[in-house]
């Protein structure tokens, strides 16, 4: 009974100490549960057939991602758990001469432990579930135009994995905690200020060797980054030769630079120098984990965020070039009905409300893609295969003609048995571009058609909301051909007056052809629902990893802010003797400016590095959903990150100089 | 002795502190002067004085009113970078608690204050040498403050005060924290120092013995100069009698610690 009384009343009254703890852990459970209910928004549970690679690929890479942060708020959780214990380790002494055992202590720091943490769970949870209402809300207005399908939404799932995974953080702190008390000796508890730091003493030539050993599992680790890519096969191995490297690299960075420095005369004896890099250099014997950990941090936070800025602005562009009319259909050729007539039966004011349009028809000759491309067979995938199996699309050189003109551009001419590909596939670009190369000839009847040119075209020949109905390759053929291939579906390719009117027929459509396009027997789609649907997953993803990777990035600079804010504190007294034996106030805010510089720089040396390359490969793996490819721009991610940093840097600067000041010489 | 050189003349110092109502006469109206190559104690028990009074001649603190004259500057007036510059080329300090800075081995911990005078590269190495073979401390150089007793980290701060060669040399109760033996070794250091290499030093302690080392002894009490010994030709042993009958009369006990 006795303990826990003084389990909450320690928590009250080492309320500032608990504060960095308990904000740590508010904030690590709102982003841990925030970022997991992103995965079971029913968005993304309903993608259409395109997105289904799509969104397995993403539900991996989220379900990696989660245990990467689980494994990051951790680490963070006993640093700042440890924090605590430093500080209190006189209170702890105190307990011990007083008698109390050790069994005891350790339930009282436990039970502190799990109280702060069950506060800290119910207020992140309700934090976070905030948080992804904003990110939804935010997500929905930005990239689809409207909040009509937003809906508030408690992601149970997401509580559920909150809960354990922070459960067993705490276990491991607790775990933690009762070790160290276990084997902790009462003298040091009592004179825990004064005992002098003991540094491990550099060897020189083990130290460089190993520096050597980081440098070079670094540049493997990105070389075979650059070669494989996201292969699941390899990414285990690439990942942990980064981390070795990663962490080697902090471990041995200081000492390298202080055999450098003291061999630099003029350097290390001029003004603090030696005090500095000796202070970087035994300060980062104790925080070179810490370090690599706001690396890995931070070059998740460039990787997603950098991501998240180029889909976002490759997205924009698209969207424009691919969506060059409003309307498309397209049913199965019929011989007594056009399109428009079809949908005026069905009630549809199609013709009177659109400005303009082409109608169309597209042909079969029994060809298929596999037939064309049988001269090289390549490793494809399930999708790909099945697409092999489907007939090739041909159309008339005026049909053609007609599409172009509508979309603006400029009309073709083929001469007599030539024929050419329209196509912007991007994974079946290849076997056409070889088959354009090599074989070439297509057979019409008894005609045998050559290319007239052998480069592929990439109009958007009709509106498609999914990877599988994309231009896989039209073949345009000679108007002349026209009798000797079998017609096989219409297509029209319209364009309305305005935003208000394509909303009012696609209303209309849905009523009357809902039947009808579930059986297959119409396909249509506009403009709007492309930017809906397709842009708008994409569009929430893209803004939900500038999100998650500008929280990162917050998350990292605090744990530096505080960490050099907490540093400064304990070495107040050093400060004082600089001071004491005659270092001015420049001299030492100097000497502070660069020590906190360090800190803050030395991470993001290696993250500006790895995640450049990262952002690259992950890019590559994206393009194929995107058709088109996605500039990488790194520019404004890094402008964001430096915006941040400049402001936490000054922050940090000026307050450790605060601290410092109250214990200042006049 | 050839041309007597006042180096520090303090005159009239006055330290006050606290507020309307309660107000604490740290010091009153102290004046003494010291010459160069002088070792110099002030003694007193705890609360007359005496530390701020070390305080105020070092520029740590500041004195309320009167002036403090070192090498005939007036550090009253200093401010800044100018007192700052001051204190590393003029002042030498010895603390009780060492502060030697612990990620520092000992070469650097006294290299340091010549690097923070902006001394040339070159010239660091022979300097420390010098102060290191005077204070018997060449084979700890390359040692870290934790790997070091006591009393070799007492004499490396030493080394690091003098090596400088300041003007006045400051230790504020220097064998605080060694056993007899250390603190012996020390004081007889600090009287090698005061005697071969001319630096002239001012020690604050309550201690007699550590005070019997020393050429001239001011005693404070209450904030006021009670007495003043010159140790003359006597040795060590007949100056000690002499300190003690001060301390006698001084009255109150001078070892704070009972």
């Amino acid at each position: 009974m006795m303990s826990f009384k003084l389990i909450y009343k320690n928590v009250g009254r080492s309320i500032k100490d608990y504060a960095i703890y308990f904000l740590t852990l508010v904030l690590g459970v709102s982003l841990f549960y925030a970022f997991n209910s992103v995965s079971s928004q029913p968005a993304l549970n309903d993608l259409n057939y395109s997105m289904e690679i799509f969104g397995d690929a993403l539900v991996t890479y989220i379900g990696l991602l989660t245990r990467f942060i689980a494994i990051v708020f951790a680490f963070l959780i006993i640093y700042a758990n440890q924090f605590i214990m430093k500080r209190r380790k006189k209170e702890m002494g105190i307990y011990m001469t007083l008698g109390m055992s050790k069994w005891r202590i350790s339930f009282i720091f436990v039970g502190e432990t799990f109280l702060v943490g069950l506060f800290a769970l119910i207020i992140g949870l309700g934090l976070g579930f905030l948080e992804s209402q904003v990110i939804s809300l935010l997500a929905l207005k930005m990239f689809v135009g409207d909040a009509i399908g937003y809906k508030l939404l408690l992601s149970k799932v997401a509580i559920k994995e909150t809960i354990i995974s922070f459960s067993i953080i705490y276990i491991i702190v607790a775990l933690f905690n009762t070790r160290n008390i276990m084997n902790i000796k009462l003298i040091d508890l009592l004179i825990a200020n004064r005992k002098n730091q003991e540094l491990k003493v550099y060897n020189k030539w083990v130290t460089s060797s190993l520096f050597l050993v980081a440098i070079t599992l670094i540049t493997s680790g990105i070389l075979l980054l650059l070669k494989y890519g996201l292969d699941k096969n390899y990414l285990t191995g690439i990942v942990s030769l980064l981390g070795f490297g990663i962490i080697l690299f902090y471990y041995t960075i200081c000492g390298v630079m202080v055999f450098w420095a003291k061999r630099n005369k003029k350097l290390y004896f001029k003004e603090l120098n030696s005090f500095l890099f000796r202070q970087l250099g035994s300060k980062m014997q104790i925080n070179y984990l810490v370090i690599s950990i706001l690396s890995a941090l931070l070059i998740a936070s460039l990787v997603v965020l950098g991501t998240g800025v180029s889909v976002t602005s490759s997205m924009n562009k698209q969207v424009t070039t691919a969506t060059p009319f409003d309307l498309t259909i397209v049913q199965p050729y019929d011989e007594n009905n056009g399109l428009l007539e079809t949908a005026k039966q069905d009630g549809i004011p199609l013709k009177e409300n659109l400005v303009n349009y082409v109608e169309i028809m597209l042909f079969n000759t029994g060809l298929t893609y596999g037939e064309l491309f049988k001269e090289k067979q390549v490793k494809l995938s399930d999708l790909e295969q099945e697409l092999l199996m489907s007939q090739v699309t041909l159309i008339t050189e005026t049909d053609y003609n007609k599409i172009l003109k509508l979309s603006g551009k400029e009309e073709i001419q083929l001469g007599e048995n030539n024929f050419i590909i329209n196509a912007n596939y991007e994974p079946f670009n290849k076997h056409i571009h070889y088959f354009l190369n090599n074989e070439g000839k297509i057979r019409i009847g008894d005609n045998e058609l050559t290319p007239a040119n052998k480069k592929i075209f990439s109009n958007i020949t009709y509106l498609t909301n999914s990877t599988r109905a994309n231009d896989v390759g039209t073949v345009v053929v000679p108007d002349n051909m026209k009798n000797l291939m079998n017609p096989d579906s219409l297509l029209l390719n319209g364009i309305f007056p305005s935003q208000e009117i394509e909303g009012m027929v696609y209303k209309i459509m849905n009523n009357k052809w809902v039947e009808k396009s579930l059986d297959g027997n119409i396909y249509y789609v506009t403009k709007s629902v492309i930017q809906d649907t397709y842009f708008g997953v994409f569009g929430v993803i893209a803004f939900i990893s500038s999100y998650l990777g500008i929280i990162f990035m917050i998350v990292t600079l605090s744990i530096l802010a505080l960490q050099q804010l907490t540093e400064t504190q304990d070495n107040k007294e050093k400060y004082l003797t600089l001071s004491k034996i005659g270092a001015d106030e420049k001299m030492i805010n100097r000497l502070l400016f660069r020590q906190i510089g360090f800190y803050f720089i030395s991470p993001l040396i290696l993250a500006s590095l790895l995640s450049i390359f990262t952002t690259k490969v992950v890019l590559e793996k994206l393009e194929p959903f995107f058709e088109v490819s996605i500039k990488q721009n790194m520019f404004v991610s890094f402008g964001i990150i430096f915006l941040l940093y400049a402001i936490y840097f000054i922050a940090t600067y000026h307050s450790a100089k605060q601290v410092i000041l109250d214990n200042r010489l006049k | 002795m050839g041309k007597v050189n006042t180096i520090l003349k303090v005159e009239n110092i006055e330290k006050v502190y606290g507020n309307k109502g309660n107000v604490t006469h740290a010091l009153k109206n102290i004046s003494f002067e010291v010459q160069k190559g002088d070792f110099i104690a002030i003694m007193g028990p705890s609360g007359s004085g005496k530390s701020t009074l070390l305080n105020c001649i070092s520029t740590i603190d500041t004195a309320t009113a009167g002036h403090v004259f070192i090498d005939d500057e007036d550090i009253t007036k200093l401010k800044g970078h100018k007192l700052s510059k001051f204190r590393s080329e003029k002042l030498g300090f010895i603390f009780q608690e060492y502060n030697l800075l612990d990620t520092l081995t000992a070469f650097e911990n006294v290299s340091l204050a010549l690097s923070i005078i902006n001394y040339p590269a070159n010239e660091i190495e022979p300097e420390v040498d010098r102060v290191a073979t005077a204070l018997d401390i060449k084979e700890v150089l390359y040692k870290y403050p934790y790997q070091m007793s006591g009393g070799q980290q007492q004499r490396i701060a030493a080394a690091r005060a003098i090596v400088t060669r300041p003007t006045l040399l400051l230790a504020d109760e220097p064998t605080g924290a060694l056993d007899s033996k250390s603190a012996k070794m020390l004081l007889e250091n600090l009287e090698i120092l005061n005697q071969q290499q001319d630096a002239t030093t001012l020690m604050v302690t309550h201690d007699p013995y550590n005070a019997s080392f020393c050429r001239r002894i001011i005693f404070l009490k209450d904030g006021q100069i009670f007495n003043e010994l010159i140790r003359g030709n006597d040795d060590r042993r007949t100056f000690f009698h002499r300190i003690m009958e001060v301390v006698a009369l001084l009255g109150g006990n001078i070892n704070d610690e009972f």
